[in-house]
């Protein structure tokens, strides 16, 4: 799925949260880089133990589905080596996003999509957003967001036109130093929306074995 | 004095006239056009296996002229996109290159994405088709159910499709292309055209695919192409400030050899020059008179220029570079008339002329004869070859009785040496039967001689660029151990159906083992065109039950209205619906890497099929296929080479030895004979046991061997009939050779090394025979 985010990403996704990002996108939204609010969040994401396992559930809405395609997975989230999201089902598969670009693991193959401006937006998008650094973000995206108490919500729109119009935005929401849900919006009828569980297993580290298995 | 004069007039006439005329030749001809430097113009023009010239069209039109480049910025790192797409445009700008573009580039495959959705149902439809039918009918299920189940399936796939990450990349086609015609293929295809133009990852090397507008191996495609990418380079740094540019291509290999081979040929004649005039001076009084023999020399070689540029359209280098060895034939006949004392006081000079004719003739005809053999050969090289040494050692013996007639005062003397036959007979008669004994041991090595043809020995070898052309393919993808296949036919038709052939016989010969992958997939055969035509006609209601399996399946039927629209326009046989303007459309939008994939044109249409873990055997005549592998082509043709001097020069060492023996009979004749092919069978058992693999160029220099080994004995054996000592002018003769032949075996290009090391080791060793008069009883018949 991840690599849906990555073509995807410019297409797909996320509605449900659809509207309520669509009114995140105004310019009295827009974050403040200084805020102490938003630099305090990074600060606990900062201090977020160094392996994450959560189970995560996909929903991909196409325009020419009346429901969307529902899938299931294990998603880890290592400080050091990126995100990794196990999808289940009849063809499990395992997509890897890192410093390097996504990767997609499947039946024992490891493939490198293409790489493209807009798939290459979503993954830095979805890289920074492990580690919460706004300054990053603000390079290639307009930042939008609002916080509630511990809950919060973010809105990546691509500065640039092209990326813009064929990925559409990146929404995220959370508590405190956890993403509880990440959609990728390009119209209401197009759209992936990643809901994420509370962790499983928190850690100091994968172990060798899985991050031969999940990373690269 | 008066016949001297007459003798200068009509000599140095006659050879000035000839002279004159040769360079007025020579001066018109236009050099660049006459003379090729290209290493595949060693293969016949007229081949008779038109594969290897489509080999070789393909090879000098797309594969020799492509360069690529990796560019990085100041810390190393990939430098970004649009430096790559300004470097190639700079590039493109500078029209030395006809194309240029980042492999990471998406706008070429999103060009060749477009064509194929507008001729999907052409070109993809047919083997979709097929491919469900053999689906179908491993169900068992009824024909009459084709249809139903064709549309649930298609509806199953589709769902299942979309699970997969890359189905939200593809879901605005989706819609025209439920059949998943498009990704399928794609998908199909990806690892196939990954070898030609990889789709980098997100931190992969910054890629530049670039094609030249001239030939690598010419002065066109090299130091304008330089420049540019200097240019380009210097242009770039305005976006990415200190940038860097790391290159590969066949005209970097070019351009190194070319300058390598200017320095080694600059040191080589110099030392070599050095070499000579040492042994004359060591053996020649008055060594200035020596410049004698340069006009002959210089008339030899004047003379097979102009007889080879008359005879040939065109040549190759490689003529003039072996056959430059000319000279060292050529000198004899000079070294033989002039160092000649005269056989009494006062013998004019055209009687010592008659006196040495028959040695001189007989040499000269017998070595002329093997030489004119080579005419024989079908290939260019040796033909070229054969005529340019026959000519020269013609046009050496006239020059050299012409030139000598106008010679007055003494002939040229040998310094005599305190001691000079130190050695006595009962050593020397020992010393021979140890050269036996050793020959006797040598000889078995015939049997050990392996032959390596590998034509990159033509070039010197340029470790460090092959170090960055191998990291530089790495990167682009390029991995080593696939094949090349060339299916071709006269059209666009006849070669897709060879290739259903071929791949059909690529599974079967491979086992199973071979993966393979071209642009076939692309295009349908004509028979699966037709049945997709027909199914189209027979089932006008597919759309409308497929629309159905899809709702049933959660989908929104109507979205996929302009799928149902495009399957009656191809079912109505609607314009633009043929296979030939598609895949010409399809061949058209082909750029950088993958345009080698597909040629459309005369005299052949080809596709390209890579593979790994291909059959080790040759695709059969009938498939028309051929491996494009032009190293291992270029080395079959150079073992060709080698076969036909090997199998014309043994001829010609016959016709040499008949002639031998017709002019000086079976017994002395053998005698006579046994110095040439002994040195010859002696030297190459040497190798034998040394393990030197032999190639082309040994061969030729065995062949040189032998007419020159030749020379030395015959007139050695003039002598010997007379009770004298051999001739200090085959003496000299031989040790000037060995000294220019010994110091082409320090060259740094392995067949130059080869060629070297073989004369001058056979010179060397017929030289030691004659010294050690082996024919000596030549004078004890009665």
């Amino acid at each position: 799925m991840l690599r849906a985010l990555l073509f995807g990403v410019m297409a797909a996704t996320v509605a449900a949260a659809g509207a309520d990002a669509d009114a995140l996108v105004t310019l009295e939204h827009r974050v403040d880089l200084a805020d102490p609010g938003w630099r305090d969040l990074a600060g606990a994401f900062a201090t977020r133990p160094a392996s994450v396992v959560s189970g995560f559930e996909e929903r991909r809405w196409f325009s020419f589905k009346k429901t969307p395609t529902v899938l299931k997975g294990i998603a880890r989230v290592s400080a050091e080596h990126g995100l990794s999201l196990e999808y289940g089902g009849p063809e499990p598969r395992t997509v890897i996003i890192d410093t390097r670009g996504m990767l997609v693991r499947e039946a024992g193959r490891d493939t490198a999509p293409p790489a493209d401006a807009r798939a290459t937006a979503a993954n830095i998008a979805l890289l920074h957003l492990l580690r919460f650094d706004l300054p990053r973000l603000a390079e290639t995206f307009q930042l939008y967001g609002e916080r509630q108490g511990e809950a919060w919500r973010l809105a990546f729109v691509p500065i640039a036109e092209p990326v813009r119009r064929a990925l559409g935005h990146i929404a995220v929401a959370g508590e405190g130093p956890r993403v509880r849900r990440i959609e990728l919006r390009r119209s209401a009828t197009q759209r992936v929306e990643i809901l994420v569980e509370p962790p499983r297993a928190e850690g100091a580290g994968f172990t060798a074995d899985e991050l031969r298995r999940y990373f690269r | 004095m008066r016949a001297l004069h007459r003798r200068r007039l009509l000599g140095w006439g006659g050879l000035g006239l000839a002279a004159l005329l040769g360079v007025a030749w020579l001066a018109r001809l236009d050099y660049p056009r006459k003379i090729s430097t290209d290493v595949l113009d060693l293969i016949p023009a007229g081949e008779r296996a038109p594969e290897l010239a489509l080999v070789r069209q393909l090879a000098a039109e797309a594969e020799a002229r492509v360069m690529l480049f990796v560019l990085t910025d100041p810390r190393g790192a990939p430098a970004p996109l649009e430096a790559g797409r300004q470097f190639s445009a700079a590039l493109v700008d500078s029209r030395a290159f006809t194309e240029a573009m980042p492999l990471a580039d998406a706008t070429n495959r999103e060009a060749i994405g477009r064509v194929l959705f507008e001729h999907r149902f052409t070109l993809l439809f047919p083997p979709w088709l097929r491919e469900r039918e053999a689906a179908f009918l491993a169900t068992r299920g009824e024909t009459a159910a084709f249809g139903p189940w064709l549309a649930a399936d298609t509806a199953a796939r589709l769902g299942r499709f979309l699970e997969d990450p890359a189905a939200i990349a593809w879901q605005d086609v989706v819609p025209a292309d439920p059949l998943l015609l498009l990704p399928g293929t794609l998908n199909r295809l990806k690892s196939g055209l990954a070898f030609l133009q990889p789709e980098p990852a997100a931190g992969s090397p910054m890629l530049v695919w670039g094609r030249i507008a001239a030939s690598p191996l010419s002065e066109a495609g090299q130091i304008p192409v330089f420049s540019a990418i200097g240019k380009a380079t210097a242009a770039t740094h305005g976006r990415l400030p200190g940038l860097a540019v790391a290159d590969t291509g066949i005209n970097r290999f070019a351009a190194a050899s070319r300058a390598r081979i200017e320095r080694e040929m600059t040191w080589l004649n110099t030392l070599s020059f050095v070499a000579v005039l040492g042994i004359a001076l060591a053996f020649i009084r008055g060594a200035h008179r020596g410049l004698h023999l340069v006009p002959v020399v210089l008339l030899s070689i004047l003379g097979a220029w102009v007889t080879v540029t008359v005879a040939f359209e065109r040549l190759h280098i490689l003529v003039f570079v072996v056959g430059s060895l000319l000279t060292g034939v050529a000198i004899d006949y000079g070294f033989y008339l002039y160092m000649q004392r005269p056989a009494y006081p006062g013998e004019d000079y055209w009687g010592k002329v008659r006196r040495l004719m028959k040695p001189l003739l007989a040499s000269c005809f017998t070595t002329v004869a093997g030489f004119a053999l080579l005419l024989a050969s079908d290939l260019p090289f040796i033909r070229q070859l054969g005529a340019f040494v026959g000519a020269g050692l013609l046009c050496a013996l006239v020059a050299a009785v012409g030139y000598f007639s106008t010679v007055g005062g003494d002939c040229l003397e040998a310094r005599e040496f305190r001691g000079g036959r130190a050695l006595a007979e009962p050593t020397r008669r020992k010393l021979r039967r140890g050269l036996l004994g050793a020959w006797l041991l040598a000889v078995p090595g015939l049997f050990l001689v392996t032959w390596k043809d590998d034509v990159r020995e033509l070039e010197i070898p340029s470790p460090a660029l092959r170090r960055e052309d191998a990291r530089i393919r790495a990167l682009a993808g390029e991995v080593p151990g696939r094949t090349v296949f060339l299916t071709h036919g006269d059209s666009v038709a006849e070669a897709r159906a060879s290739l259903e052939q071929f791949h059909a016989w690529l599974g079967t010969a491979g086992g199973g083992g071979t993966e393979f992958t071209s642009l076939g997939a692309l295009v349908p055969t004509s028979a699966d065109y037709e049945r997709a035509r027909a199914f189209a006609r027979e089932q006008p209601r597919f759309p409308a039950a497929l629309g159905a399996a899809l709702a049933g399946a959660g989908f929104e039927a109507e979205a996929f209205a302009p799928f149902s629209e495009a399957y009656r326009h191809f079912a109505a046989g609607a314009g633009g619906q043929d296979v030939a303007p598609a895949v010409r459309a399809l061949h058209d939008a082909l750029g950088g890497p993958a345009s080698a994939l597909l040629h459309i044109g005369r005299p052949f249409t080809w596709f390209v099929t890579i593979a790994s873990r291909a059959p080790a055997a040759s695709p059969p005549a009938g498939l028309r296929t051929v491996s494009a592998n032009q190293l291992q082509s270029l080395n079959q043709v150079f073992r060709r080479y080698r076969q036909s001097a090997l199998r014309l020069s043994a001829t010609g060492l016959a016709i040499v030895g008949l002639g031998v023996f017709l002019t000086y009979g079976w017994r002395d004749g053998l005698r006579i004979f046994a110095i040439p092919c002994g040195a010859c069978l002696g030297i190459f058992g040497l190798f034998g046991w040394l393990g030197q693999p032999l190639n082309l160029f040994h061969l030729l220099g065995a062949f040189l061997g032998v007419c020159l080994t030749h020379n030395y004995s015959i007139f050695s054996a003039t002598s010997a009939f007379r009770r004298e000592p051999p001739p200090a002018s085959v003496r000299l003769s031989a040790l000037t050779t060995a000294a220019s032949f010994a110091v082409l075996a320090l060259s740094g290009i392995p067949v130059v090394r080869a060629l070297g090391l073989t004369v001058a080791t056979m010179v060397l060793a017929a030289l030691l025979v004659i010294e050690l008069e082996h024919l000596r009883p030549l004078a004890e018949r009665p």
